[in-house]
């Protein structure tokens, strides 16, 4: 670790904020500065976004990845938001002072209690070794061939473990390798833990738009303090990373549902689209969001599905050459080895989606995080708020499903929680994560409809 | 404060008591997690920090490499362009369980940007029949545990 390190990646995570800046100015605009610096996290996803996705379909279209394009991307990507957002007529934002109120306060305290313990987690990450297997068995080695030889080395790739995974990981690292002036494997650490401070801002600065301060901040230190969530924000894999995609995208994806701002779907297709070239699962996340929108908004299919077709083909446009590139260097598919449906090992099938059911019900794992997420589920089912109830009831149902079929479908996979045998803990993390989101809008609904109804009787 | 029927009444009320009792839930939990958590990181953190440099640049490898130094010399020895093969004897005893099975995955991660290749110019060797490379082979690199390194070729 060394100051120069951190300098350059601070100098990349800037690059990365400002370009997600940019789409956000260009697809919705700001009002005021404070609302701009509320929207900050999700700013900073969206240039991680769209500047990696970038970089890693130039990458596989045969682009030598080097300091320039790492420089060139996100530069073209501010200018061209910026022309873009001129072109409609967005204005600067202008400050608005902030009145002081009791939640302010209580943001306030809950800011202070994050920041402590990221304060610590910043100090693990910045000396911290590479310990964890996936780490230095392929993610930081296909990070380190991006950015040794400026393309994806076929005989390198091909013969590595998770060789058909997605490569959009390492080439964020790899662009930190290059930020760092070399491949500084202790440092990279920082990477991440900046990953985690932008998914816990951006998560609270979407939510805070519905859910009052009181509601929300106990659930995002609860991200913080369940076991296996907040201690990762450092850990140099793809698991968390693809989780903090999903659960960005399906809170976009719930507000454009509720109340139909495009720039919300424009938004959730670019996180999507970083996550198709994530991990493989982040197929499968996708579909099973889309899916769990397109049911949630059955009643407004007119309006809906038109759309999510057109997420759906935009994702699929950015998925394909990742795919056509490994078939063709004759890597083995990313689908369960007996194809996508089969009837195979059907005894396998309860104990499989047991397992996942135990993982998503373990507080050992998530701390209180499923309990309270169903008690909020049956709340906002009682106070008649059935579409977000609907939208992430469904989705972490079949999310768990998911898991379930996983194991199932993957007869090579031991039935067990065993890290090291099946994935079934890291996958359900989306589906944790997901819970400690909609659980504060969940709640901030129900409030909302209870608060409703007596002024109703009163009026 | 709120009058006690605000909170009683059927169903606004009974949804708002939830409501707070779920938050109280999840903030009890931050409470009593707080500062557990708080020292569990400071405790990584202090352990981090007082790893020797060797240790923290090894560290994954450390269960895997029997001998830190020979990782160090490999890295070292072997030019950063060329290949390398690291050949281990089933019967290779020292390190861990894992060794025999995975030290090579590791020194792929640890050695690049030098490339695996089956026929290469270094061998990392553990344990390995020195002989099977030939009268040309030579240890440059002589560690504990019968691991070396060896240039094969002129």
């Amino acid at each position: 670790m060394t100051a120069h390190s951190l300098a350059g990646l601070a100098a990349l995570n800037l690059l990365y904020l400002l370009s997600g800046l940019a789409i956000l100015w260009a697809v919705r605009g700001f009002a005021t500065l404070s609302e701009t610096a509320r929207l900050l996290g999700l700013a900073f996803f969206l240039g991680i976004a769209t500047v990696g996705s970038t970089w890693t379909l130039l990458l596989i279209v045969g682009v030598p990845f080097g300091l320039p394009l790492v420089l060139l991307v996100p530069a073209a990507v501010v200018v061209g938001a910026a022309v873009f957002a001129g072109r409609r007529g967005h204005g600067v934002p202008h400050w608005k002072a902030v009145t002081a109120r009791r939640s302010t306060i209580v943001a306030a305290v809950g800011i202070a209690a994050a920041g402590v313990l990221l304060e610590g987690l910043f100090r693990v990450a910045r000396l911290s070794g590479l310990y964890w297997w996936d780490a230095w068995s392929f993610w930081v080695p296909k990070a380190e061939a991006i950015y040794s030889f400026g393309d994806l080395d076929v005989g390198f790739f091909t013969s590595l473990p998770g060789s058909s995974y997605p490569p959009l990981v390492p080439v964020l690292d790899a662009a930190a390798f290059h930020a760092m002036g070399r491949p500084d494997v202790v440092s990279l650490h920082v990477q991440y833990w900046l990953f985690g401070v932008g998914f816990l801002w951006a998560l609270a600065g979407l939510l805070a738009e519905r859910v009052p301060a009181w509601i929300l901040w106990p659930f995002m230190l609860l991200v913080l303090v369940a076991p296996r969530i907040g201690r990762r924000f450092f850990i140099t894999e793809a698991d968390l990373f693809l989780d903090c995609l999903f659960v960005l995208a399906a809170v976009l994806v719930w507000y454009w549902l509720r109340d139909r701002e495009r720039w919300r779907l424009t938004a959730g297709t670019l996180l999507m689209s970083a996550m198709v070239l994530t991990k493989r699962e982040g197929m499968l996340l996708v579909a099973l969001l889309l899916v769990a929108a397109a049911i949630a908004a059955a009643r407004d299919w007119r309006f809906v599905l038109p759309r999510l077709g057109i997420v759906v083909a935009v994702v699929a446009v950015v998925a394909a050459p990742w795919r056509i590139w490994y078939v063709r260097h004759g890597v083995s598919g990313e689908g369960p080895t007996g194809g996508i449906f089969t009837l195979d090992n059907l005894d396998r099938l309860w104990p499989s989606i047991r397992l996942a059911f135990d993982v998503l019900f373990s507080s050992v794992y998530w701390s209180v995080t499923v309990p309270v997420a169903i008690g909020a589920l049956v709340l906002a089912l009682l106070a008649r708020a059935f579409r977000p109830a609907i939208f992430f009831g469904g989705l972490v149902l079949l999310v768990t499903l998911g898991g379930g079929w996983i194991t199932w479908a993957i007869p090579e996979l031991p039935i067990t929680q065993e890290l090291g045998g099946n994935p079934i803990v890291r996958f359900m993390g989306a589906a944790a994560l997901l819970c400690l989101a909609a659980t504060p809008l969940l709640l901030a609904s129900a409030w909302e409809r209870a608060t409703a109804a007596r002024e109703g009787a009163g009026g | 404060m709120r009058e006690l029927s605000w909170w009683l009444e059927w169903p606004a009320g009974v949804l708002r008591v939830g409501v707070v009792f779920l938050v109280a839930v999840a903030l009890l939990a931050v409470v009593v997690r707080y500062p557990s958590v708080l020292d569990d990181i400071d405790d990584t953190a202090a352990q981090n920090a007082a790893l020797s440099y060797s240790d923290r640049e090894i560290a994954g490898g450390n269960g895997l490499v029997a001998d830190q130094t020979a990782a160090h010399a490999a890295r070292a020895l072997i030019p950063k362009g060329d290949t390398y093969h690291v050949a281990v004897n089933p019967d290779f005893s020292a390190g861990s369980d894992l060794t025999v099975r995975y030290v090579d995955s590791w020194y792929r991660y640890f050695l690049m940007p030098r490339r695996p290749a089956e026929t290469a110019p270094w061998v990392v060797c553990y344990g390995c029949d020195l002989g099977a490379y030939g009268p040309d082979a030579k240890v440059v690199w002589q560690g504990s545990d019968g691991i070396s390194i060896v240039r094969v070729g002129p």
